[in-house]
């Protein structure tokens, strides 16, 4: 190529948005015992992300035990996303982690990732609130509320050199 | 970006905001690649149920809760899920895990629209569907999904959620139900320039 084509494609390439790469944004965290908090992930100034899936992992440690039954593994955490950017939650209320992590038994291997699109601009702050308090009982059941380690993956595509 | 979304939905939108059919896929198409953003979003109906079923009472412990979606946002359901957790014994037989029989019905209708309900009619519970058939059951505490609803709901839209228990008493057997858990509403969300 000669250089002035060289330099429309280098032009093309920053002002199209087509130059992209897969990238990962990951958060490890214990969601202690009785209390809620947030993390924040700041984001990289390369460039927008575009998050298209996430793959979560969570403990059992917790266990449920019904009125006169027995003590069953159980994950109480509670899950809420949001970009500093947007201001809202992508969901109205917490969630349930075990509505929104990848299939598989628990504490075992995931598969798969479950398909989620949002846009964070160049420079924004992924923002994670958890709530693992206690639930009230409402039929004589028992918690016993432990610690849990929450792994989650963001899978999306940046795009470096775009001013968004 | 709008256009890799698309390529993701392979059926034909069913329009209920005004209540009849898309005209085709690119009636549909013409509405998502119109949106100048197209996002997921999650909606979450949190449940619990609690009854004490005596001998002389045939009803079925049920529950109620609903969500509405955003203003300026119309919103596509293609997702939804449900989490139960079982918390008090049934049948005075203690059970600790809950087996499909168990498994609480779910029904959700569309709220002031018709045909309002996905699931079948919306006023009879014939027309609810065990939630096995509709999103599945594994185990207490576990999810399964429902995939590929695609329904077109408008902003400010209401979706009723009506969770009742599965099981009628055995006569002269009284039985305790409780249930905790959440359904879980997923889809994508367009800007409001449709509109």
């Amino acid at each position: 190529m000669t250089e002035l084509e060289i330099q429309n494609k280098l032009s093309d390439i920053k002002n199209s948005q087509r130059f992209e790469k897969t990238f990962d944004y990951t958060r490890s965290f214990v969601a202690k015992a009785g209390e809620a908090n947030s993390f924040a992930i700041p984001m990289t100034n390369e460039g927008p992300f575009v998050q298209e899936s996430l793959n979560i992992r969570y403990t059992t440690n917790s266990t449920v035990t019904p009125a006169g039954g027995t003590a069953k593994p159980y994950c109480g955490v509670k899950l809420k996303f949001k970009s500093q950017a947007a201001g809202n939650g992508q969901s109205n209320d917490f969630v349930p982690v075990p509505l929104i992590a990848t299939p598989g038994a628990p504490d075992g291997e995931r598969y798969g990732a479950r398909p989620f699109f949002y846009f964070y601009p160049k420079g924004d702050v992924l923002i994670i609130d958890y709530d693992n308090r206690v639930p009230a009982s409402i039929a004589g059941e028992t918690y016993d509320i432990k610690d849990e380690r929450i792994e989650i993956c963001f899978n999306g595509k940046l795009y470096p050199l775009t001013n968004v | 970006m709008l256009k890799s979304f698309n390529e993701k939905l392979f059926r034909d939108f069913v329009d209920f905001r005004r209540g009849r059919i898309c005209r085709g896929a690119s009636h549909a198409a013409q509405i998502v690649n119109a949106s100048k953003i197209l996002r997921s979003v999650d909606y979450v109906v949190p449940f619990e149920m609690q009854r004490v079923i005596q001998a002389t009472e045939p009803e079925k412990p049920r529950y109620y809760g609903a969500v509405t979606t955003k203003g300026n946002w119309g919103f596509i359901l293609t997702n939804a899920a449900i989490s139960v957790n079982l918390c008090a014994k049934r049948n005075d037989i203690y059970t600790e895990n809950i087996s499909k029989d168990d498994f609480p019905k779910v029904k959700i209708d569309f709220r002031n629209l018709a045909p309002s309900s996905p699931f079948g009619t919306s006023t009879e519970d014939a027309g609810a569907v065990s939630a096995p058939l509709v999103i599945g059951c594994e185990n207490s505490g576990r999810y399964v999904e429902a995939k590929n609803l695609f329904y077109f709901l408008n902003q400010r839209f209401t979706i009723d959620v009506e969770i009742f228990g599965n099981k009628e008493f055995s006569g002269g057997t009284w039985c305790a139900e409780g249930f905790r858990g959440a359904v879980l509403l997923s889809g994508l969300e367009f800007s409001e320039e449709v509109f």
